[in-house]
């Protein structure tokens, strides 16, 4: 795939030195209202003159015009300038990593056919931001529900290795795991909102679109949830601790 | 042990799981699924596209049928314009990016996008470009001394006229457009209009209507549209008039593809030089075999062989352009697009080499082939005539014409 990238090569046309004048008998009449940036001292960029670029260069809007019109290829720059923040968001919330790739392909995948919905291209990374919780969401709340039932795996344990970085220290991974332990405790609603504002680092406002309900009930959940880790974290003391 | 506060989490406290190999892996997998989903499009369509030929080659091997339509063409037009494979891949992109741009085109037009607007370059094999707005709005100005311009934009085409000022912007869905010097024409799925100074066309539709008989008929993303392949009943999608539509998987009546690339802006050779995939050529093959240009429909065969050498679509093409010369008597050449059909070990490949057999004008081809058949299908159709030629008993075929006839001396 990346050679067939690098084969789809598209080229931008870099300014001419010099403006070409147009004839005054040519000169179109300038439209009452011209949008901005048409007027005619723009400077004139010719296409012989042009150089090979990367579709990496592209702003999300020009990508997402692209990958909508069925170019893979501007799809795929879009995937890896935002695959990170979506393997991210979706082991962050999850609070493991063993379903990520598939949360995070789904998530794409259904990007993918559905770009042609999406009203605003350069907000791309905001709305693949809300497929991913949405996927991850899905996701936690059937395998409630299938813990309910008996027939899920039993996941109550938390996979220290899986959440906390290795480099952390020993106080901290147990920090770590043990707030994502009391997580598994709360609905999974809540721990999302939780998790987009005090973990992730989003303001209130990105958290409510993140996941598509109202501002005020956000701060409920997110209030719930700081509650009850309050009343149930433990500091352990550092001895505790192994390193 | 002591209760407090939770205390905060530092993003940086987490482990990283975005690593390259897992990044590359799960694009694999988004990657594959696209293919997949577009591959069993166009597969469906493939094989229906096989069955056909196989049936209509049968129909169509009656004696001199190539010679009777395969008129000679005019001495000054082109052979089949090819470009390289890589050059095929590229794509002339115009993007304004955060700022407004101007370009200059080829010909003399004059591009300004506004910021944020995209277009793409068509190119056409006599040196003339046509321009396609992807998103965004743009002022196309064709000063008196440039050539007239084509603007496409979905399903519609706006034809510039030399001397004109013409604003576009286009939305998802429909396109405003405002003439401010010259004329323009404008033919869309709403009809065609011609627009003067002053004038002005707005919420002008930019994709045929999809007439669906349920409640369903949400506009479709990118897969859907190729899942829209497969036979259904379920929506009716109105003619296109726009070369935007060629290659796309719903654009397979011959009729209105034939009716898209004759409004093309380079004619029949522009359309077969500006396809842009082997699919959009198969489908103007098929437009123009339908209208008996047997001529055009090889030169649309060759350009899938010469720039899409890899495709689902080469082997058939191969296949075709080798029974073609055969009818014409032409086996030299017969036999080389054969060997190419074989080269790509599908469904067709035993069926050249039979035709190979059949074509050869020399009895020591003629028995390696024979004997090449029955090694590789030793249960084939071509069995008998196999055994009896590696037996000995060649009889080569009638040549009454000339080894270096091609389509448009025929």
């Amino acid at each position: 795939m990346k050679a067939a990238l690098a084969q789809r090569r598209l080229r931008l046309v870099p300014p001419a030195p010099e403006p070409r004048p147009a004839p005054a008998e040519a000169r179109g009449t300038p439209l009452s209202t011209p949008p901005p940036g048409l007027g005619h001292e723009a400077p004139i960029e010719s296409p012989v003159r042009s150089r090979a670029i990367t579709l990496a260069s592209l702003p999300d809007a020009d990508l997402v015009a692209l990958a909508a019109e069925g170019k893979s290829a501007a799809f795929e720059v879009l995937y890896r300038r935002y695959a990170a923040f979506a393997i991210h968001l979706a082991t962050r919330i999850h609070g493991s990593v063993r379903d990520v790739e598939d949360i995070v392909h789904d998530a794409f995948v259904s990007a993918f056919e559905r770009l042609r919905d999406l009203h605003d291209p350069s907000a791309f990374k905001g709305w693949l931001g809300a497929i991913v919780v949405h996927a991850v969401r899905t996701r936690m709340r059937r395998a409630k529900l299938m813990n309910t039932l008996g027939i899920g795996p039993r996941g109550d344990a938390v996979d220290v290795d899986a959440v906390a970085s290795p480099e952390a220290s020993p106080a901290v991974r147990a920090q770590v795991a043990q707030i994502y332990a009391l997580l598994k405790m709360v609905p999974t609603d809540d721990r999302i909102a939780w998790t987009l504002r005090s973990v992730e680092g989003h303001d209130l406002e990105t958290v409510a679109r993140l996941t598509e309900c109202s501002l005020a009930t956000v701060k409920r959940r997110i209030v719930r949830t700081q509650r009850f880790l309050d009343d149930h974290f433990v500091e352990p003391h550092p001895e505790e601790v192994s390193p | 042990m002591t209760r407090r506060g939770t205390p905060p989490i530092h993003p940086d406290d987490l482990r990283d799981h975005a690593h390259e190999d897992r990044i590359d892996r799960i694009w694999e997998r988004i990657d594959a699924d696209i293919a997949v989903q577009t591959a069993a499009a166009s597969g469906a369509r493939r094989s229906r596209s096989a069955l056909v030929f196989a049936v209509a080659a049968a129909f169509a091997a009656g004696i001199g049928l190539g010679k009777a339509v395969w008129q000679p063409r005019a001495s000054s037009q082109p052979t089949t314009v090819v470009r390289p494979p890589e050059e095929q891949a590229a794509l002339d992109v115009l993007a304004a990016g955060t700022h407004g741009r101007t370009f200059g085109l080829p010909g003399g037009a004059r591009v300004a996008l506004s910021p944020g607007g995209t277009a793409e370059i068509l190119r056409n094999p006599d040196g003339t470009v046509a321009l396609r707005l992807v998103q965004g709005e743009a002022q196309v100005d064709t000063a008196a001394d440039a050539q007239p311009l084509s603007v496409v934009a979905g399903d519609a085409l706006l034809s510039v006229q030399t001397g004109s000022v013409m604003h576009v912007r286009r939305g998802s869905e429909d396109l405003d457009v405002s003439v401010s010097e010259g004329s323009v024409q404008l033919v869309s799925p709403a009809g065609t209009r011609h627009l003067s100074r002053g004038e002005r066309a707005d919420a002008i539709p930019v994709h045929a209507p999809v007439v669906a008989s349920t409640a369903s008929s949400q506009r479709p993303g990118p897969l859907a549209a190729a899942r829209r392949d497969r036979p259904s009943n379920d929506s009716v999608r109105a003619p296109s008039v726009a070369p935007e539509r060629l290659g796309r998987p719903e654009a397979v009546d011959p009729a209105e593809t034939l009716q898209v690339i004759r409004r093309h802006p380079g004619g029949i050779d522009g359309a077969i030089a500006g396809a842009r995939s082997a699919q959009e050529l198969m489908e103007i093959h098929d437009a123009l075999r339908s209208a008996a240009d047997l001529a055009g429909a090889m030169r649309a065969l060759e350009r899938i062989l010469a720039s899409f050498p890899n495709s689902e679509y080469a082997q058939i093409a191969a296949w075709q352009l080798g029974a073609a010369y055969q009818r014409a008597g032409n086996a030299a050449k017969a036999n080389e697009y054969f060997e190419r059909a074989r080269s790509f070990k599908g469904a067709l490949a035993e069926d050249a080499l039979c035709r190979q057999l059949k074509s050869a004008t020399n009895k020591d081809d003629a028995v390696r082939i024979a004997q090449e058949y029955l090694q590789g299908y030793p249960d084939g159709r071509c069995k008998d005539d196999a055994e009896r030629v590696a037996g000995g008993d060649f009889t080569p075929p009638d040549d009454d014409v000339s080894a270096d006839a091609g389509p448009r001396d025929l």
